[in-house]
């Protein structure tokens, strides 16, 4: 093989390793992925349910918040009110498409603000509590198979498909019941920001809703005996309800009647 | 390109996919089995005590109650809650800045205390109905200029309202109450309800974000919104203690979400204000908080008047930074609204505000402020404050450090460098009693809600 030759097949190799992920990734994959939303949303009902984040920082201790979380993901809106601590009650979100408002009651204002911030300095973010759209918002770059604990996974490597996706990149672990088990979120360079276990769902109605949602954050935290810990986030859902709630209830008007 | 450098891309091409996935090393697996250990390895909180370790993978969820919505809209009895907070320290400095061949030059130091207590009580009977009132003590009276620390005023009722909703369609709330125009972050130069004439200058213009009594009355359209409202405050009143109906505020305010902008349309009527509008758009435009407005004032002498604000404001929440940023350009030289009866040639007033309230300047101002949370993963943040204004080359720049020992408790360094004459804008708005120019201060806070 002449030097032009092997030049030719290497430049060759670099581009089809480039797109090695697209080219060979499984197309059920997006399939999975749509079933992974569909258990998970709730085009059909409204959905409320009462979360608890509990939220470890090493060093520092635990800061509980407490919130109340109203979604109507047939209009991709969602309301949450602060419950605890009580120097944030009456504080809320109130989300509606795309767009986001924060409410503070004490100088009785909204902030105009983005979604993808955390969720009061937790390691949630403030798009984790829309409805699940992995498969409109990434594609699925690579899949694998992996034993996670006692479930047999199917593990989805993702690229989001535009920049307004919080994450350029996620990794998802799915178990066989088509339920995430494991997920990690990536920044565009790569870098590793969080990892989310979900050990346990609740069944409602024909969906689930997760019991416990533990986020491991691998940006924030602190190097003790020389190793690194990352604040921990435990977010545990309770009350969950279909119940059909009421339609001025996504409006800024009903946030700034039930705020404090 | 060497095939050296090719064959090096190649692998690293290859394993790319792979590589970013094994940053998280944590045995997770664990969690999984049958008998995980608890979730988060923590403490949970009594009322959530559903922790993934003694519980199915997949279960029913346990009886909802009715709605969770009933808690926030009827509650038996009444609801107490407060606030306190106290705080002590020093301040000590130049008047001007520092000669460093005689130090002792107009330096002075001086003690620093503060306490403030917010007492409110809700009521929910039902749910279209609810009251909702605060008392306010502050120490000292930061509403005199320079602030008094003889005189310990009363308590203030800082608000008193009910809310009443005919079917969530319309929203009706009456008292004394906040309200809030606007998309400013330092300069509330769009709020156009706080605005004042002064009463010790009249036909002039000042700023008054205390609370007003007001009637609010708000109907939701969908997405969008409409409210009006109708207000009195103090200042209104430039004859008499009662108030003649051309006296009230009256204001009109529309929110309308376009794609993903939210557009505010309003305007404000007042008899000793000039007749105006405003305008606002917010959105986010790569993660950042972006926002825009201009007000349109009518001018006493004919035309209008337009004045502006910008600001910005973007966070890396992962690593603690957030920066924000306004401008605004005043046109309104502090004359105000001037009616028939004016007296001819009323003088001009900084229109900075009332005491040591927020206010704005007359012309173009800047604000900025950057800084680091939780610095190094420590309890310590750390951030600069920075105000110009340019009608009159004034501003401050005040770094700061604040540090959070234990629970509740706060100490603050900070090192305000005041810069500008004696006379000009920002060195008047100094709280500093000694109106040091160059000072440093140390405050210790102790607060907490109940």
């Amino acid at each position: 093989m002449t030097e032009k030759k092997r030049m030719r097949y290497s430049a060759v190799l670099a581009i089809l390793l480039v797109l090695d992920t697209q080219l060979w990734a499984d197309p059920d994959a997006k399939d999975l992925l749509r079933k992974v939303d569909s258990l998970v949303s709730f085009p059909d009902s409204d959905f409320s349910a009462e979360y608890t984040f509990v939220t470890n920082r090493p060093d520092e201790g635990f800061d509980t918040t407490q919130a109340a979380i109203f979604r109507r993901d047939a209009e991709n809106k969602y309301l949450i009110l602060l419950l605890a601590p009580k120097v944030d009650r009456g504080k809320g979100y109130l989300k509606i498409g795309d767009n986001l408002w924060f409410y503070d009651p004490v100088p009785r204002k909204y902030v105009f603000t983005s979604s993808r911030d955390r969720f009061r300095n937790s390691n949630a973010r403030n798009s984790d509590f829309t409805r699940s759209t992995f498969a409109s918002d990434y594609s699925v770059q690579q899949t694998s198979k992996e034993r996670l604990g006692k479930y047999d996974c199917t593990v989805l490597s993702l690229k989001a498909n535009s920049s307004e996706v919080t994450f350029p990149f996620a990794k998802l672990w799915i178990s066989e019941d088509s339920l995430v088990r494991k997920g990690e979120d990536y920044s565009l360079s790569r870098q590793l920001l969080r990892t989310l276990l979900i050990p346990t769902y609740q069944g409602i109605g024909s969906r689930f809703v997760p019991q416990t949602i533990v986020i491991m954050d691998q940006l924030k935290g602190r190097v003790i005996d020389g190793k690194y810990i990352g604040d921990r986030t435990q977010i545990t859902i309770s009350k969950p309800s279909l119940a059909k709630l009421p339609d001025n209830l996504f409006t800024k008007a009903y946030l700034e009647k039930v705020s404090r | 390109m060497t095939r050296k450098h090719l064959l090096c891309l190649s692998i690293l091409l290859a394993c790319g996919s792979s590589l970013f996935s094994q940053a998280a090393s944590d045995n997770t697996d664990q969690m999984f089995q049958d008998n995980p250990p608890d979730a988060a390895q923590q403490p949970q909180p009594p009322s959530t005590d559903q922790a993934a370790s003694s519980t199915p993978p997949t279960q029913p969820a346990e009886q909802a109650p009715p709605s969770l919505v009933d808690q926030f809209t009827v509650q038996p009895g009444i609801q107490l809650r407060g606030s306190y907070s106290g705080n002590a320290g020093f301040l000590l400095g130049w008047a001007q800045r520092p000669d460093l061949n005689d130090l002792g030059s107009g330096f002075s130091r001086s003690p620093v205390f503060g306490m403030a207590l917010s007492l409110s009580f809700e009521a929910r009977p039902n749910a279209s109905f609810r009251v909702l009132g605060t008392l306010l003590e502050n120490y000292p009276n930061a509403s005199t200029s320079p602030v008094s620390y003889t005189d310990v005023t009363p308590p203030t009722i800082a608000e008193l309202f009910c809310d009443y909703s005919i079917s969530d369609l319309l929203f009706l709330r009456i008292g004394k109450q906040f309200i809030n125009w606007g998309a400013s972050r330092f300069f509330p130069i769009d709020n156009l309800p706080g605005r004042v004439s002064n009463r010790t200058q009249p036909y002039s213009e000042g700023f008054d974000n205390s609370a007003g009594i007001a009637v609010k009355l708000t109907v939701p359209l969908g997405v969008h919104s409409l409210s009006g409202i109708a207000q009195i405050k103090n200042n209104y009143f430039q004859v008499s203690s009662i108030p003649h109906l051309q006296e009230v505020g009256y204001g009109l305010m529309t929110d309308w979400v376009l794609g993903n902008a939210d557009i505010s349309l309003g305007g404000y009527y007042q008899k000793y204000l000039a007749p105006r509008a405003l305008l606002i758009g917010r959105a986010t435009v790569f993660g950042i908080d972006a926002r825009a407005g201009a007000i349109v004032e009518s001018v006493p002498a004919g035309g209008v008047s337009v004045s502006g604000l910008a600001n910005a404001y973007w966070e890396q929440a992962d690593v603690g930074f957030h920066v924000a940023l306004e401008y605004i350009y005043n046109a309104d030289q502090g004359q105000g609204y001037t009616p028939s009866n004016a007296e001819p040639g009323a003088s001009s007033v900084q229109t900075y505000g009332i005491g040591n309230e927020p206010g704005y300047p007359t012309g173009h101002a800047v604000e900025a402020l950057a800084g680091f949370k939780n610095i190094f993963g420590t309890n310590i943040d750390i951030g600069v404050q920075w105000e110009h204004v340019f009608i009159d080359g004034s501003g401050v720049v005040i770094p700061a450090v604040v540090f959070r020992p234990f629970e509740l408790m706060t100490l603050t360094v900070g090192v305000p460098i005041y810069y500008g004459s004696p006379t000009s804008t920002i060195m008047g708005l100094n709280p500093d009693p000694d109106k040091r120019q160059t000072a440093f201060g140390l405050k210790l806070d102790i607060s907490d809600s109940f």
